[in-house]
């Protein structure tokens, strides 16, 4: 089959959706179709142009090409009989954020226009569309809730789910991916005061601002946890993150409310490693189950503390649990092959 | 300087403006500017240019970029206060092919329309340039007679010059480049018939429709020429074609009616190739001078033959109209310095 993989396009920015999009291209090409990603233009800012985007998505002409596979607002809103939605996410701002802090449109009669005009054109122009399905169930749950559309959830998978194994169970717990405030990695720095295990923390990746960076670094002076937690904060290659995933006791992945389980976990998993998370962190709730796949505690420094020592100290439960994890991918079917089935079927 | 490249483009369509687009963006930061590129897909049906059109209008980019530069036409239709056109053609059906069995669209009253439409649209949107570069003479020259537009010709270089080389002057001329009718390899076979010396045709490149690759096995079988003409008829690497042009006599180009002098030209020269091209050919009239890099001839099988026949008696003359060819890139200042300077002024 032609097919082409529609996204939005900020230009000079290259972030979780574009990766995704090469990653679903990679594997749509390895099993014989052809695959082109086309990318739309996408501004927000000042507000009306988002109606303008919207409307420039729709009337784009895709000729000559036997199915779409489209993954954001506004892109997809492109025009073709034969249209799948892999949503990633809706424009927030205009539903769940909305009357909240991060609301964004403006509260005056243009901004709720513009409201009006993304949900109206959702209602109208989503149910074009084949099928749907989303990245989580949080994404699949908000547009039943807000659009009464139904929708199936398909869970992004790794780009090389092999790469990731498990060689043997250490003394740390590993906090890898992106460095900052939603991610809490300050919360976990901070545990470190409470563990008696003699459990180690290492936090490896590039953090997204000096300020946060400074307050990670002082926190492990200010309470002398030099030798318990080892903090690398830089780029990680591909190579060095799957080593430190195949050498960890478990991991810990702490955001706060994501929409989806997040890659993170998946990492884990298929390095066969426990997690724990907080029962506020949102998505990643839906893959890690307490006590079976990980520990899922309270967002505070005593009960992070609490199961990191949990972890050291009761290790054929931390196994245990690890090799769960890689069961619980298994049963969702988290794999490529269940991507391309569905998203070609 | 921050620059975004953009460009219209049909999926899965590959052509010399998408070279171009990749060579420039590659080339502005080796030059140490940072880069983005926005393909927006166009479709050239005519009626449905105009929707297209309104919707390229509607995205915004003013704030995402220094300077815009936009290469395939309609992309000079984004907005931006910084903007250049690069500009390689018009839509030819409305412009220089009208009247002719080209025409696209028809002489209805809704053709008309749409072709004083798109007329206005182009002049309107290339006045807000900053400045307009034609990538030939030819095409510098249409956008004065018909839109009454000044443009300066802007050569553009090949993306990698250092890939091609010369290693001897071989029994074969090559002609590599789509296969498609109005490059006219049919015609190049044909003067196989009438050659008298020893020479070979190897002819190579993707075809757009099969049918055409198809036509030219059973010319090649009807004239029992199998042993005299080899047809590759898919794509091949860079380095495969480097080596076909190394071993070369010379390179055949006789498209009709081109814009520019390709980078089929370019690339015979680096290869010191003499390059036999037509009198209706175009835009390699440009490059090409008569007995001095290459032999311009009337578009028959029998002047063909005959002007095969000349170098591959005279091999010395096809060395010297080589080394000359070599040569020709310079003298017209086709250089990624000169690009990048004009470009960023």
């Amino acid at each position: 089959m032609k097919i082409a993989i529609v996204n939005n396009q900020v230009p000079f920015v290259y972030g979780g959706a574009e990766f995704l999009a090469d990653w679903l291209r990679e594997h749509l090409l390895a099993v014989g179709h052809s695959c082109e990603i086309v990318r739309v233009p996408f501004k927000w800012n000042p507000p009306h142009n988002i109606v303008n985007h919207m409307l420039a998505a729709r009337l784009i002409k895709l000729s000559s090409i036997d199915r779409v596979i489209a993954l954001k607002f506004p892109a997809y809103y492109v025009e073709h009989d034969n249209k799948v939605l892999w949503l990633l996410h809706q424009f927030r701002q205009a539903y769940d954020l909305w009357g909240t802090p991060y609301q964004e449109l403006p509260d005056t009669p243009e901004g709720l226009a513009i409201r009006t005009a993304i949900i109206n054109a959702d209602n109208r122009y989503l149910r074009c569309a084949r099928k749907i399905y989303t990245n989580s169930s949080v994404v699949s749950a908000r547009l039943s809730e807000f659009n009464g559309i139904s929708s199936m959830v398909l869970y992004p998978p790794l780009r090389d789910e092999g790469a990731y194994h498990c060689e043997r169970y250490g003394d740390y717990i590993l906090c890898a991916g992106r460095v900052n405030e939603v991610k809490r990695q300050h919360l976990l720095v901070e545990a470190m005061r409470f563990v008696q295990s003699g459990v180690r923390l290492i936090v490896a990746g590039q953090p997204e601002s000096q300020a946060y960076l400074d307050r990670l670094v002082s926190l492990v002076k200010n309470d002398h946890l030099e030798d318990k937690v080892d903090l690398k904060m830089r780029f990680v290659s591909e190579e060095e993150k799957i080593s430190l995933y195949a050498g960890a006791l478990a991991t810990a992945y702490i955001p706060y409310d994501e929409d989806s389980y997040g890659y993170v976990s998946l990492e884990s998993f298929h390095s066969r490693k426990a997690v724990i998370t907080c029962s506020d962190s949102g998505g990643i709730r839906e893959i890690v189950r307490d006590s079976i796949s990980g520990y899922v505690v309270s967002p505070t420094p005593a009960a992070l503390g609490k199961a990191m020592d949990l972890m050291m100290l009761d290790r054929p439960s931390t196994e245990q649990m690890g090799n769960q994890g890689l069961q619980e991918v298994v049963k969702r079917s988290i794999s490529w092959d269940t991507v391309i089935r569905e998203l070609t079927a | 300087m921050k620059i975004i490249v953009a460009t219209t483009m049909v999926p899965f369509q590959s052509g010399g403006d998408a070279v171009m687009l990749d060579s420039l963006t590659e080339m502005l930061r080796q030059f140490g500017h940072t880069t983005d590129t926005v393909r927006i897909p166009f479709s050239s049906v005519p009626a449905d240019m105009p929707a297209q059109m309104i919707g390229i209008r509607l995205i915004d980019l003013c704030d995402d970029a220094e300077l815009l530069i936009t290469i395939r036409t309609p992309s000079y239709l984004l907005r931006h206060p910084n903007k250049i056109s690069w500009f390689i053609h018009h839509h030819r059906g409305a412009y220089d092919l009208w009247g002719t069995k080209y025409q696209d669209p028809q002489s209805t009253e809704e053709g008309l329309r749409l072709r004083h439409s798109l007329m206005g649209a182009d002049e309107a949107a290339l006045a807000e340039c900053r400045r307009i570069f034609a990538n030939s003479r030819v095409v510098s020259d249409r956008l004065y007679d018909f839109n009454g537009i000044k443009a300066k010709v802007l050569y553009p270089p090949l993306p990698h010059t250092d890939r091609f080389f010369c290693s001897d002057y071989g029994d074969y001329v090559v002609c590599i480049s789509r296969i498609v009718s109005h490059k006219r390899q049919a015609l190049a076979v044909e003067s196989m018939r009438h050659v008298k010396s020893g020479v070979r045709l190897v002819i190579a490149g993707p075809s757009d429709d099969q049918q055409e690759a198809n036509s030219l096995h059973s010319l090649v079988k009807h004239y029992g020429l199998e042993d005299r003409v080899e047809i590759i008829d898919h794509w091949i690497s860079d380095e495969q074609k480097a080596r076909l042009y190394a071993s070369s006599l010379a390179c055949i180009y006789i498209p009709v009616d081109e814009d520019s002098y390709g980078y089929v030209s370019l690339e015979s020269a680096y290869s010191r190739k003499a390059i036999i091209t037509c009198t209706d050919s175009g835009g390699t009239l440009e490059f090409v001078e008569h007995g001095i890099n290459g032999l311009i001839v009337h578009p028959n099988s029998e002047e063909l033959a005959m002007a095969m026949d000349e170098l591959m008696f005279g091999k010395d003359f096809a060395r010297q109209l080589g080394e000359a060819a070599s040569c020709r890139p310079g003298e017209m200042n086709i250089s990624w310095d000169h690009v990048i300077r004009e470009l960023t002024l």
